[in-house]
This record gives structure tokens, sequence and C-alpha cells, in this order.
């Protein structure tokens, strides 16, 4: 997760931008009316957790799952990876049941919690899950060393990982997910228990990952995330598909036009303002933009890595070194 | 004794068995069962489910996906499952488990009796029971608590969204318990070896100047006397001079278990007699036994009698009869025995009168040529004294003297020349007019050698090595459906019923013969010998409470008492089902054969890895099909 790792490194929605319309139209993962119930142990139902769900995710696409806590979105990822069997209806990854153990030779998944062997080191682990792809010794070693690199946890990879923090373990989680250098990426919650960085590089990662033509099935309940990276989303809300559709028309707001522009002298504004209300519009608003609190923790920590002991300067303020601000 | 089961020829037991039906065949035939009552079941499980048709469909698929998840297996991720097991267990302190061997050995010295007859036996008996138990309680743990634990802590989720079959981690599972189990065997039984041989190991030397002796061996040929008290028992020697000039050493008596070989050595101007360590006590002897019949007390052919609450396998025969015990051996060759044949007693006594205890009871013991015909048939009776619990050895030597039918005078033979075509009988009376012999078929054998010791200690603990995969494999099958604690209990009774397969059948049995309407169709299939009287476990209840012995009638009205005996019946039916489903254990427990100082043979550690082959290959389809259509997800 070095922010090295990506040419995808710049502003985000320029990435996505760029790389949408290598999105193609072969169908990677359908859910056909896919419902699960769950039932206790003498069969009574408890939850419908998902009903009738009907997607499709192609090839090449990220795809955001947006919903609040319990709607369903982990549930759609075990069934997508036969964790869990569906109720009724079907879950179709590559053409085939998601039971079938062929897909799992393309799939890479980043459970909700780091669901780990607490006594392997991060070695010993991507080692083993190597072994389960039945990779040869020397292949294994290069991509766990590569691997361990990306994630940037070669400072604790003899550590057992029941010494990592939250965030670490997450680290070490996306890592076996890459393992196999999968086609298709399930990621649930990816962001969880990341701090701002590693949440940044996280989403850097997902950009790289499918400017390299992967897919990424992607579920979050943080807004943020999802409209950052994905190009298409589908809003769950108590097991039932709410909303469905590329992010960019979903947000666009159409009868509003902005517009912003740097070094710009007081008089420009104001015959800016005379411009709009010639044509007969409303100016909603003029102002000196602010920052997130994102991109201003970002560009500190940033500066404190490369002038380590001085003080970060503002973000706001029109330094030199600061990158383009939105 | 301890060989109280014949045991088969390999092939024969394989193939025929001992009623007929070979091994193979019973085991096709509980698989086929199983196998339809598991597609059975199924099939109602989906059909409920799914409906009949996608019931079907789903069954067939799951089963058409299973032969090639079974057949094409990957070494690697086999390997790599077996790793992770193994690194479990240590993080799980397996090594505990010999922490408390060895505490357990270091302590046994002061709890195992030093005045025993038999301290060889003592000795093994215990470092083989104690390793034997502990491995099996530590395979129990390890495998039926690791899947359930994947599957709570959800590392199960990153291991099945790899393309990693159910099979894959069933025997992945299986080999890394092995593995650490055997690791901790084979520092078990080393210790084991250890323990016993430096508990045994003692020297004596003789209670005499070796002057006087020297001077006694040149005045009068030998010297009798006694070895010095060590280690609370002494022995008594006989050196013989010729004896000792000719062979160079003489044996001592033999004392609990074991003898010394006692030498002459010069030492400088000095010569004095050295003991050897104790000889005798671990060792493997190589049984040849032969076929058994019994001669009634008026001499016709005929069975033994039955003294009362015996099993049939040993029959007695009557003192001061006719009534005699013959074993006819074969395969009797004079450059097998080049000495003469090398006799094993071992003869059970029921007296009714007490008659001499120290001595024993007097027996007689010939040898006979199977072709009566000849003119000498029948050597001349030797006497014996036959002691309980005593291996008792004869030799019968090559020069006998043998009666000669035509002249009834007394001349001496060649051993062989009573050898009809390989055979000899060997008749054994009971000389005492109401004192009685017990013998079974495996009570007298020839002993035609020894094997090294060390390698009959590791056959034996190779059978408490496949009890521990047996363990394993049915611990591994059962955590693929069962929690930690309940998949443990379970196992546990499978490995109980397995030991008490006997019983089972027995009270099954019991219940059938008391029952008024089974009875009479059932009641020809009963072992009377073996049935166990007092009922079923609801019958048995009832008597628990109601405080009515074994033996009254239950006095019930009629119907209740029909009705509680029938549905016992069908307890114990289905009970006894299981029972047959389970391996014997008392099979893989040779611990006795270790501990009396029998070899252990080949047929018997062939039967005994086929049988737990067997079992591995059926849990692992079983376990393979159970984490197959199990949701691990929920
Ligand atoms: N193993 C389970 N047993 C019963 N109910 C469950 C189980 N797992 C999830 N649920 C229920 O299913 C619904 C959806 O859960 P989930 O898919 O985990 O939601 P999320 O969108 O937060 O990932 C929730 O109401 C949850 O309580
Ligand atoms: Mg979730």
């Amino acid at each position: 997760m070095s922010v090295s790792t990506g040419q995808a490194g710049n502003t985000d929605q320029q990435a996505a931008s760029s790389t949408a319309a290598e999105t193609s139209s072969e169908v990677v993962i359908e859910t056909r009316g896919l419902t699960k119930v769950y039932r206790d142990f003498w069969g009574r139902q408890k939850v419908r957790a998902l009903k009738a769900l009907d997607l499709q995710v192609y090839r090449g696409e990220i795809f955001g799952l947006l919903g609040p806590n319990g709607s369903g979105k982990s549930t759609t990822i075990k069934l997508l990876l036969g964790l869990l069997f569906p109720t009724s209806g079907q879950a179709i990854v590559f053409g085939r049941d998601a039971t079938d153990v062929e897909n799992k030779q393309r799939v890479g998944y980043l459970p909700e919690e780091s669901y780990l062997y607490r006594f392997l080191n991060a070695e010993e682990t991507l080692d083993f899950y190597g072994r389960l792809f039945n990779m040869p010794a020397k292949q294994r070693r290069a991509r766990v060393a590569e691997l361990i690199e990306l994630v940037g946890l070669g400072w604790a990879k003899r550590r057992q990982l029941k010494e990592y923090s939250k965030g670490m373990a997450r680290r070490i989680g996306l890592a076996q997910a890459l393992i196999n250098d999968p086609e298709l990426v399930l990621l649930d919650e990816p962001t969880t228990g990341l701090d701002p960085i590693g949440t940044r590089q996280m989403k850097d990662l997902i950009l790289e990952l499918k400017a390299r033509g992967k897919t990424v099935l992607m579920c979050s309940h943080l807004l943020a995330d999802v409209q950052d990276v994905c190009d298409r989303i589908a809003i769950l809300h108590q097991g039932e598909l709410k909303e469905l559709g590329r992010v960019d028309t979903l947000l666009t707001v159409q009868d509003v036009t902005q517009i912003r522009a740097r070094g710009l002298p007081k008089e420009a504004e104001d015959e800016i303002r005379a411009v709009i209300a010639r044509h007969g519009g409303e100016l909603l608003a003029m102002e000196h933009p602010t920052t997130t609190l994102e991109e201003l923790f970002l560009h500190i920590v940033r500066e404190a890595e490369a002038h380590p002991g001085r003080r970060a300067t503002g973000l706001a303020r029109p330094a030199e070194k600061a990158p383009a601000a939105q | 004794m301890v060989i109280e089961r014949e045991i088969l020829p390999y092939l024969e037991w394989l193939l025929f068995g001992p009623q007929g039906v070979g091994a193979l065949f019973v085991f096709i035939f509980l698989v086929a069962i199983v196998a339809l009552l598991a597609i059975a079941g199924s099939y109602l499980v989906a059909s409920i489910r799914y409906g009949p048709v996608e019931g079907f469909y789903s069954v067939a698929q799951t089963i058409a996906d299973g032969v090639p998840d079974l057949v094409r297996l990957s070494p690697r991720r086999v390997a790599a499952m077996a790793y992770l097991a193994i690194k479990e267990s240590i993080r799980r302190k397996v090594l505990v488990a010999f922490v408390v061997f060895a505490v357990l050995l270091l302590y046994a010295g002061w709890f195992l009796d030093v005045k025993s007859d038999h301290p060889a036996r003592l000795y093994l008996s215990f470092v083989v029971t104690a390793t034997n138990y502990l491995v099996l309680l530590l395979a129990l743990f390890l495998s039926t608590f690791s899947l359930p634990n994947d599957i709570k802590n959800r590392t199960i989720y990153t291991i099945v969204t790899k393309p990693v079959r159910a099979s894959e981690i069933i025997l992945g599972r299986t080999l890394g318990f092995v593995v650490v189990g055997s690791i901790l065997l084979a520092a078990m039984g080393l210790f084991s070896y250890g323990f016993v041989v430096r508990n045994l190991s003692h020297q004596h030397q003789l209670d005499a100047d070796p002057e006087e002796i020297l001077a006694a061996l040149e005045r009068d040929g030998f010297w009798e006397g006694q070895t010095t008290l060590d280690r609370l028992h002494r022995h008594t020697v006989r050196i013989d001079k010729s004896q000792l000039e000719t062979l160079g050493a003489v044996t001592t008596e033999i004392e609990r278990g074991h003898w010394h070989t006692v030498r002459l050595v010069q030492e400088g101007q000095r010569r004095r007699f050295v003991l050897s360590g104790p000889q005798g006590d671990l060792q493997a002897r190589v049984p040849i036994y032969g076929k058994l019949r019994f001669l009634s007390r008026s001499g016709g052919p005929g069975t033994g009698v039955n003294v009362g609450n015996e099993w049939t396998y040993r029959q007695y025969i009557e003192g001061g009869t006719l009534a005699a015990a013959i074993w006819t051996f074969d395969g009797i060759t004079p450059e097998k025995f080049p000495d003469g044949l090398p006799l094993e007693l071992n003869i059970r006594i029921f007296r009714t009168h007490k008659g001499d205890i120290e001595k024993g009871v007097m027996g007689t013991l010939l040898v006979k040529c199977p072709d009566r015909g000849r003119r000498i048939h029948s050597s001349t009776p030797r006497n014996f004294y036959a002691r309980e619990f005593v291996i008792d050895r004869q030799l019968i030597p090559r020069k006998l003297e043998a009666i000669d039918s035509e002249t009834s005078t007394v001349t001496e033979v060649d051993l062989f020349d009573l050898v009809d075509n390989g055979k000899i009988e060997v008749w054994l009376q009971c000389a005492e007019r109401g004192q009685y012999f017990g013998m079974a078929q495996a009570d007298v054998y020839l002993r035609a050698a020894n094997r090294p010791f060390w390698l009959n200690f590791v056959k034996g603990y190779l059978g408490i090595w496949l009890q521990m995969v047996l363990i394993i494999a049915f611990g591994v099958a059962a955590s693929t459906f069962l929690s930690g604690p309940i998949g443990m209990i379970s196992t546990l009774g499978a490995v109980i019923l397995g030991f008490s397969s006997q019983f089972v059948v027995g009270v099954m049995e019991g219940a059938i013969q008391s029952n008024p309407v089974l009875n009479p169709i059932f009641g020809t299939m009963i072992n009377e010998e073996r049935a166990v009287p007092g009922g079923g476990p609801i019958e048995s209840l009832i008597r628990l409470v109601t405080q009515k012995n074994v033996m009254i009638d239950l006095d019930l009205p009629k119907a209740a008492e029909l009705t509680v005996k029938s549905l016992d019946a069908v307890l114990m039916a289905a009970m006894m089902a299981i029972t047959r489903m389970m391996p014997d254990f008392r099979y893989f427990h040779t611990a006795d054969y270790l501990a009396y100082g029998y070899n252990i043979g080949g047929d018997l550690i062939a039967q005994q890895v086929t049988v737990a082959l067997g079992y591995v290959l059926v849990l692992t389809v079983a376990g393979y099909f159970c984490l197959k259509v199990r949701e691990v997800g929920t």
C-alpha cells in the first residue's frame, strides 16, 4: 500500500474517470433472485437478510455495495464466495455456481474482520495461503515478499499476528486476499480499522487493481469511500436493493453549474456575478473553498515525512509545496 | 493367559474370517449399508429443503463432485493444512502431555510393587498402558476441537475461499495431528524403554567365596548355592563343572521371570565368577500352535468339562481319568527343532480339594505318532507339576523312551521316529483324582524362536499408534458437524463402544432371550454363553429403582413387561448396530503380548493396519461430505 504503487495516486476522480472506459460488458458476477434467510438450529426462520437480489458486475469495474449496518452486504459477499448457501435464487461467479472450487483460483477475499491464525507471523501466514494455491516455493517466496512490501508491513513481518493492531491485521488480511493475483477481489468493509493514510492507500490500491484490469466488489457503510472509488453502486436497505447505477450519474446535480478558478482578482469575481445575472441565473455561492480534514491530515503527514522535525504548514495557505487542493 | 483369541493368517482373515465371511466382505457390506443410509438421509433432508426433484439433483451433484475432490488431492495443500495443524498443536501446548508422562514415570517407581513376581510384566504393562491412555486422550482433544475452533473463530473463511478441497482440509488435519502424536509417542516409547530396562537391570554375586566354589568343583564336580540378595530376591545356582567347561557358562534358576548366566573369568592370578544382568525377562517368543482336541473321561473322543462360570474357550479335563487334551503340531522337522521340542505349558487348574498347594497338581505328558499303525508310536509318560499362572517349560528331548506295542517293552527312540509327515501329537492328562486341568488351544505351544525384544516393543507401540490414528480420524470426522465438546464425547463414546462390543451384544441377546415374543423367532441365533441376563436399559432402570436383582421376575403386568422388553430389544439392536460400526479397539491392544513376552505376529499387525486403514478411509470420506455440505459462513 505504499503510495508509490500507483499511477492512480493522483486525485481519485481523475483516475476513476480515466479508466472507466475500460469496463467491459463481460459479466463476472451475477445474482438472480438471490435470497438468504438465516435459520436457527431448529430450522425456524430468524432473519431475512437478503431479498431477491438481482445484480450484475462487469469485468474491470469497481462495484460498491452500500448500506447501513445489517443491510445484507456481508451476506451478499458470503453468498458469492460459497460461504453461505442461498435459500433461493442463484449466485453465479465466472459463469459457475459460487460454490465451485475452480472459482476460488481467481478470487480474492478480504473478510469483514481479519480472521487469520494468530499464532502465525505475517510471512508464515502469506506462505501458508500461497501453499493453498499450490504455488511452488520459489514463486511463493517472491510473492510473499512483494505483498509484505505492498501493504507496508516489512518492519513487522516476523511478529505473530496476535501482536498486531487492528489496522496491521487488516493490511495482512488484504495481502492474503491478493496472494493469487486474483481477477476478482471481494472486499468487505476494506477501510474499517485503517488510519487515514491506510484508508487512502487502500483506495489507491483499489484503483490500481482496476487499472490492472481486475474487477472489485467492495461493500462499505462509509459513503466517502464508496464515492471516491466506485464506478457503480448498489444501495441495500434491510436486504432489499434500493438503488443501482453509475456513481457519476447518480450524484450529478443537473441544474447546478460549478466554476472553480485560482488567482482570480476581486474585480473578475464581480464581472462573473454580472454575467450570471445577465443570463438570468441565480448565484448560489461564490467563496474560497475549505479543504476536507482528510486532505489536511494527509498533507500534514506527507510534510512531516518529507521534513522530519518541522511543523507542517497549513494546507489552505498558498504554499508551493502543497499539492493542488481540489 | 494372553492370547485368548486365535489370530488367523492374514489372507484367511481377509477373505474367509472365523465364521466363513472375510473381514473384507464385512467391510464392504457395512460401508454399503452406511452409504445407502447416508444417501437416503441426505435425500430426505434435501427434498424437504428444495423439493423432491431439486433435492435429488443436489444430492447427485454433491456425490459427483465428491469423486474428483477425493481423488485429485494436492500434496502441497494437504501438507500446508498439516503444517497448520502441527503449529496449532504446539500452540495448544501438547508437550504438556509428555511432561505429565515423564512425571508419571518418575513417581511410578514408588508405586509399582517391587515385590512383584513378574516385575517385567508389571513395568511393561504400566508404561504401555500409561502411554496408551495419554496419547489417546491427547489425540481426542487435538482432533475434536480444532475444526470447530476454526469455524467459531471464522478463520475457516480464509481457508474455504481458497481453492482447498474439503478432503484436503480433513486429510491435512488428520495428517498433522498424526505427526504430532507420532513424535510424542516416539518420545514416550524411548522413555518407556529406558525406564523398563533401567528398572529391571540389577546384578548379583555368588553368595560364597570363589575359592570355596572352585574347590567344591574340583572335589565334587559341582557346586550348589545361591546368589546374593539384590532387589529383594536371590537365585539358586548349580554350577556343573563339565557344563561350565563345555559351554563356558551356566545359568541360575529362574526367579521373578529372569535368570542370570554365570561365567568364570581369569583376572591375572585370580579367578572369579561373574554374573550377567537379568535375562529372559524381556523377550519376544514366537509360539507355534497346534490343533487341540479332547478325550472324554472314558477315553472316547469328546469335549472337556465346563467347570462353572467359565468361558467355553477353555475346557477342563478331569484328573485320574482317561480324559486328555491332545495337541497335534504340524511342520515338525529336525532342521527346525534340532534339540527336541521346546514345549511351553500354561495350564489352568481347578481344584475340588486343596491338594499340595506348594507343589502344584501333577500331570503327565507324552508324545504320540499320529500313525497308530506303527509298532512304536508312543513315548512313555513323564510327570510334571502344573502351577497356576506360571509358564512351565518342558523340553521333549531327541532321545526318548518309547513303548514297543508288540513286546510292551520300553526302548529308546529318536523323537523324529514318532513324527509322521511332519505331524506329532502331544498328550496331556491330569494325574490327580478330583483335580482338573483347564486348557485352550493357545495354552500349549512350541516355542520356535525368540525375536528381538525391542522389535516387539516397536510393534506394541505400533498398536498404540494405530489406535491414535483411528481416534484422530474419528475426532476430525466428528468435528466436521459437531461442536468441540460434543464431538469429543461422541468420539469417546465410539471408543468405549468399540472396547465393549462383546458386552453390548451380550445385553442384546439377553434382552431378546427374556422376551416372550422375540425369543421364539431369534432364540436359536443366540449364544447362551454370551447372553447377559437382566434386560436392556429400560428394564435395568426398573430393576435398579425397584431393587430387583437380575435373576428374579420383573413382576409387572404382562402387557407392560412385554412393552418394556420389546423396547429394550429394539434399543439394544440399535446400539449393537452402532457398535458393529466401531472398530474393535481390543484388537489393537497388544500390551499383554509385550508384557508376557510373546512376539506380536506379522498377521496380527497386518490385520491391525488393514482395519485402521479401512476406517481412516471411510471416516475421511464421511468427513469430507459433512464438511462439504456444511454452511461454514454462519
Ligand atoms: N449468522 C447469522 N445468523 C443470523 N442472522 C445473521 C447472521 N449473520 C447476519 N445475520 C443478520 O443478517 C442481516 C444482514 O447481516 P449482514 O449481511 O452481516 O449485514 P451488513 O450489511 O452489515 O454486512 C442482519 O440483520 C444480521 O443480523
Ligand atoms: Mg457486514
